[in-house]
């Protein structure tokens, strides 16, 4: 199967602290490699203000993770989240199609970038050469 | 579309620019035809000058240049940013909203 590219981004309630937001991250985890996925990387932004609240929410402790799992499990990991207590919100996208454009776009900017870096190199080789 | 204006412009004394030069010229110079009437720079894309090639919806500060006060999104002749980065925005500032990094609307 194959494997695509995540970007899980979720909100633990503001009345948790440190440690019960650490097992919610392993338990989403968890979900994850149940469905033959991997985490990547994990990544804690800390307690938060909110930009408007969520049920009593101000604050919130906000997650993220890059996991690789193939596409026919996202929508289970999805679904066990949502009725996993103490998360407020969260986002699950696809990013591997998009990175690869934005690559693509980056590469082929450098190529014109050489070329016209080494086409001005040349005219300037052969202005000193006419110099000289 | 501009089928209406183009004899009136023509007539006053655009002789000899092709039709693809017309537009662009006059984007430059006052407007014509009464309509307007003022000097209008043409916008660039902001994003595609500044070669961003992913919007992510998780930097807010990017999107938040996009955002006026009342936390609306602007159409894109406010910007000028160009059709796929105004793609790229709107759904970076959706998600960014959906997930509490900006307001959805602000009092």
């Amino acid at each position: 199967m194959s494997q695509r590219q995540y970007e899980i981004l979720f909100i633990a309630e503001q009345n948790l602290g440190e440690p019960e937001v650490d097992t919610l991250t392993s338990t989403v985890k968890g979900f994850i490699e149940k469905e033959n996925g991997t985490v990547e990387k994990v990544e804690k932004w800390g307690k938060k203000r909110l930009a408007y609240p969520i049920g009593k929410n101000r604050e919130g402790s906000y997650v993220l993770m890059i996991a690789n799992a193939p596409g026919s499990s996202i929508s289970e990991v999805e679904r066990r989240m949502r009725v996993t207590d103490g998360i407020l919100r969260f986002l699950a996208i696809r990013i591997d199609a998009e990175m690869k454009k934005a690559d693509r776009k980056k590469t082929i900017r450098g190529k014109k970038e050489s070329t016209r870096r080494a086409s001005v190199r040349e005219k300037d080789r052969a202005y000193e050469g006419g110099a000289q | 579309m501009s089928d209406m204006e183009t004899p009136e412009y023509r007539g006053r004394g655009g002789e000899g620019r092709g039709p693809g030069g017309e537009r662009g010229e006059r984007k430059d110079k006052e407007k014509g035809g009464g309509k307007g009437g003022f000097f209008r720079r043409r916008k660039t894309c902001k994003l595609c000058s500044e070669k961003v090639d992913y919007v992510d919806y998780k930097n807010t500060k990017l999107l938040l240049a996009f955002i006026p006060e009342r936390a609306k999104i602007l159409p894109r002749r406010m910007f000028g940013t160009c059709a796929p980065c105004q793609r790229k925005v709107r759904t970076a500032i959706l998600r960014a909203r959906q997930m509490a990094l900006i307001p959805y609307s602000t009092e």
